[in-house]
């Protein structure tokens, strides 16, 4: 109890090592880990890319990065120096099998200075088009399995749909077992995500109330305040609903959602994950209209800055169907949940960057406090608001009794905050997820039934949207969303949120 | 001058704000207490007494704690958007803790007041009410205003800043949203006459004789009525007429002399007639006679202050129907 879990020493792999990915996020928290003495002394990370390099250019490049990108705190020269004793750098190929003789030569060099133990952790932080080309040329120069432990780790998109994720998955099977397969969907690894499954299962006041009899609808946003950035070609082939929805927001659902599992062991959180994406209503073709919008922004005005639409940014056809917003209902056809409506959307270019569960309770049966007269006030429910950023934390939003004479009451709010209340900076989700990947802990990680269950839920609303000739744009850039979206919740007497 | 301005920087803003306020010093070792019940989005033009809506927002902070949006606008038709963010605090009588609200405000020329809405939508606190105070009927023309006053569940104005009375009227009709509550705090100043002459007329002998109520004659200035006249005029006849009552409206108007619309009410019934004069103006306060037959009562109204009529406003969370009916009865004079 009183024990840190031993981490085991291992070699971190990372593909890709010159992309945004490395040196926004991997780097910054492999280091961050190692400045708060979390990662095994003899840990090493060796960066493959095209880029020709030498070691100490790559190390130079790292710190460049992590001194950009770190969060909270400067970089430590003295936590630097010994961190960067562990950092090696291989140029290379993915698409040429000479690559993996060499790594293969690569690993065993640093095996012998830094005693990993034959473990490695290979981080494909490449175009997902190259994972499973990345997967052969590893099982086949024969660094699937070795002395230690192998495992893989790769970010979505995990397909571009149902077909595509399970050729996906049998390329990597060819080489890696499923259970050395890790899945990245670092919104699993955000702390107040895992904080809903605390929240839920470590308190015995909410799950009583968190079914059908007492819960009105669910709604789960994912909210950006930016476009494209720069990335207009790469969004134009994904889309909102695939993007955001199939992945992460559903990842979210299905935690919010699930069934508690008997223990916290990996499997049996990520069995009850995958039970309720499996639970997931399909929803017909002609059930598509009513129950799915997707959104594309327009040009607007914000603050007196031009935002171009999404069809004016750089690398976007100008007619492109692209849904820069989706906004999907869910059915989960359970005891629990059925008739509860989970209305999920995400889009960029909304008016601020928010991501949030918002659970909306069934109003009280009688307003006692109406006297006959239609306040709105009165009428509203309460809310349970699980904030994943920012600000993360959760509030009860109730009704209080205004102070003086009359029975006025107002809306309040009982606020958690995260980081008042711990006082202690939050992990980042890649802090995280690469510490339990490197642990062996698959539990923050999608397992290929749950990937398959997602695709499986929004495909068919992709094979509707695919083949009309959307009216885009239907939103200007800085708003909520388009109308169509407020109609499909008005359909159910519900309405968004607004964050 | 700036011409943009980002709500995330301003959301940044307003979080380091707290961080800020949050760090232990000297002068607050208790840290700060964060209050806030609603949104208050106020637009006003840079002419008026900017100083005077400062004051009135710290005076309400008290009794409702909120972000406040304070949009400044500035006649000029090149571009200026500009804003900051600061802490409105105090320390409660017998409290050792700071209770501070947050500001916001945003300066804008007339000709960039429509680039404003969509960096006050993220700024608006969810679930909260919002509430508009807007404090000239100049603005209610501009380009843009339309689009803040739809983020506002509750809209206040005050008909004596719009310089025609059918104008203002209309504008009170048609504001927000369906479902959007509208005050005016030319309303709010009859309250005190309103509940003069509810209070003479709440006694045995006189409420008996209301449904027998056959006129009502209003005595206003200038060569037609104003909004508070109309106002008074709609809600004594509509209260009749609620009681039973079918009484006929007449209007007495005066010469333009002094700077007081209503003069005085009659309300006439076989046997009895019940009379409020407005008899003189002394600073801030008025003296109204109410006389019914041969009594006469004399009461000094203080004029209120805009902190005690936006309170007042404030303190009514759902709909006013009786405000409701006074200003679409006012509004068919």
């Amino acid at each position: 109890m009183r024990f840190e879990r031993k981490l085991p020493e291992c070699a971190v792999v990372i593909f890709g090592a010159n992309g945004d990915l490395t040196k926004r996020k991997l780097m910054p928290a492999l280091y961050r880990l190692a400045h708060e003495r979390r990662l095994p002394p003899g840990i090493a990370i060796i960066g493959i890319s095209r880029t020709q390099m030498s070691h100490d250019d790559f190390r130079e490049k790292m710190r460049e990065s992590v001194q950009e990108f770190i969060e909270d705190s400067d970089v430590d020269p003295a936590i630097w120096s010994a961190f960067a004793e562990g950092l090696f750098y291989m140029p290379g190929d993915v698409g040429d099998p000479k690559c993996y003789s060499d790594l293969a030569a690569c690993i065993k060099d640093v095996e012998a200075q830094r005693h990993t133990s034959g473990n490695v952790l290979f981080y494909l932080s490449t175009q997902p088009s190259q994972y499973a080309p990345v997967a052969c040329g590893l099982g086949r120069a024969g660094l699937a399995k070795g002395t230690g432990w192998r495992r893989v780790v790769i970010e979505k998109p995990f397909g571009h749909d149902l077909a595509s994720a399970r050729k996906l998955s049998d390329d990597l099977h060819e080489y890696f077992a499923e259970h050395e397969v890790y899945r990245i969907d670092h919104y699993l690894g955000k702390e107040t995500v895992q904080n809903i499954l605390a929240f839920r299962f470590g308190n015995g006041i909410f799950e009583p109330l968190w079914d059908r009899r007492y819960i009105d609808n669910i709604q789960i946003t994912g909210a950006e305040s930016i476009g494209v950035e720069g990335r207009g070609a790469y969004y134009q082939e994904a889309g909102a609903l695939r993007d955001m929805i199939q992945n992460h927001l559903l990842q979210v659902m299905a935690t919010v959602a699930m069934e508690p599992s008997s223990t916290f062991a990996p499997n049996a959180v990520r069995d009850e994950r995958a039970k309720l994406l499996r639970s997931i209503r399909i929803m017909k073709p002609e059930e598509v209209k009513n129950n799915a919008v997707a959104g594309q922004y327009g040009p607007a005005r914000i603050g007196g800055q031009e935002i171009p639409g999404f069809r004016q940014e750089k690398g976007v056809a100008p007619d492109a169907q692209t849904d820069t917003y989706a906004a999907v209902t869910f059915f989960v056809d359970n005891w629990r949940w059925a008739g509860v409506p989970f209305f999920i959307r995400s889009g960029k270019h909304m008016p601020k960057r928010v991501s949030e569960i918002a659970i909306q309770f069934k109003a009280a049966p009688h307003h006692v406090f109406s006297n006959g007269n239609a306040n709105a006030e009165a009428a509203m429910p309460n809310l349970l608001i699980l904030r994943i950023q920012p600000e993360e934390g959760i509030s009860l939003k109730f009704f209080a009794k205004r102070p003086g004479s009359g029975m006025t009451l107002r809306p309040v709010s009982m606020d958690f905050n995260y980081g008042a209340s711990f006082g202690e900076r939050s992990p980042t989700a890649y802090e995280t997820l690469l510490l339990d990947a490197i642990i062996g802990d698959p539990t923050l990680y999608t397992r290929q039934d749950m990937v398959e269950a997602s695709w499986t839920a929004v495909e068919p609303i992709l094979d509707v949207w695919s083949s009309e000739n959307h009216d885009f744009p239907n939103y200007p850039a800085g708003t909520w969303g388009p109308k169509v979206s407020d109609e499909m919740l008005a359909r159910y007497g519900c309405e968004w949120r607004k964050p | 001058m700036t011409s943009t301005i980002k709500p995330e920087k301003i959301l940044k803003e307003l979080a380091n704000l707290w961080i800020e306020a949050a760090a232990p010093s000297e002068s607050s070792a208790s840290g700060v207490l964060r209050a806030c019940s609603m949104t208050m989005l106020v637009i006003a033009d840079e002419s008026e007494d900017t100083q005077g809506i400062g004051e009135t927002l710290a005076q309400l902070m008290k009794e409702h704690p909120s972000r406040a949006i304070v949009i400044r606008l500035k006649d000029s038709s090149e571009p200026w958007l500009e804003s900051r963010v600061f802490a409105q605090c105090w320390k409660p009588f017998g409290s050792r803790q700071h209770i501070c609200c947050e500001q916001i405000e945003i300066t804008a020329s007339h000709a960039s007041l429509p680039d404003v809405p969509a960096v006050v939508l993220p700024l608006v606190v969810a679930d909260l009410p919002v509430v508009l105070w807007c404090r000239s009927g100049r603005v209610t023309e501009l380009a843009g205003f339309r689009e803040i006053e739809v983020l506002a569940q509750k809209v206040i104005f005050d008909s004596a800043s719009f310089p025609d009375a059918d104008k203002a009227l209309n504008k009170l009709l048609d504001a927000g949203l369906p479902g959007t509550r509208v005050a005016d705090l030319a309303w709010g100043r009859l309250t005190r006459s309103r509940e003069l002459i509810a209070q003479t007329v709440n006694s045995d002998d006189l409420i008996q004789s209301l449904p027998r109520a056959n006129e009502v004659r209003v005595r206003a200035r200038g060569p037609k009525p104003n909004v508070p006249a109309r106002y008074f005029a709609a809600w004594v006849t509509d209260r009749l007429t609620q009681a039973g009552g079918s009484p006929t409206l007449k209007w007495d108007l005066e010469e333009w002399r002094e700077p007081l619309s209503l003069k005085g009410v009659t309300i006439s019934a076989p046997g009895f007639t019940l009379s409020a004069e407005v008899k003189e103006m002394a600073g801030s306060a008025a003296v109204v006679d109410i006389k019914v037959e041969d009594r006469v009562n004399r009461v000094v109204l203080c004029r209120p202050s805009e902190y005690e009529l936006l309170l007042q406003e404030l303190s009514i969370p759902g709909r006013d129907p009786i405000y409701e009916a006074a200003l679409r009865g006012a509004t068919n004079i």
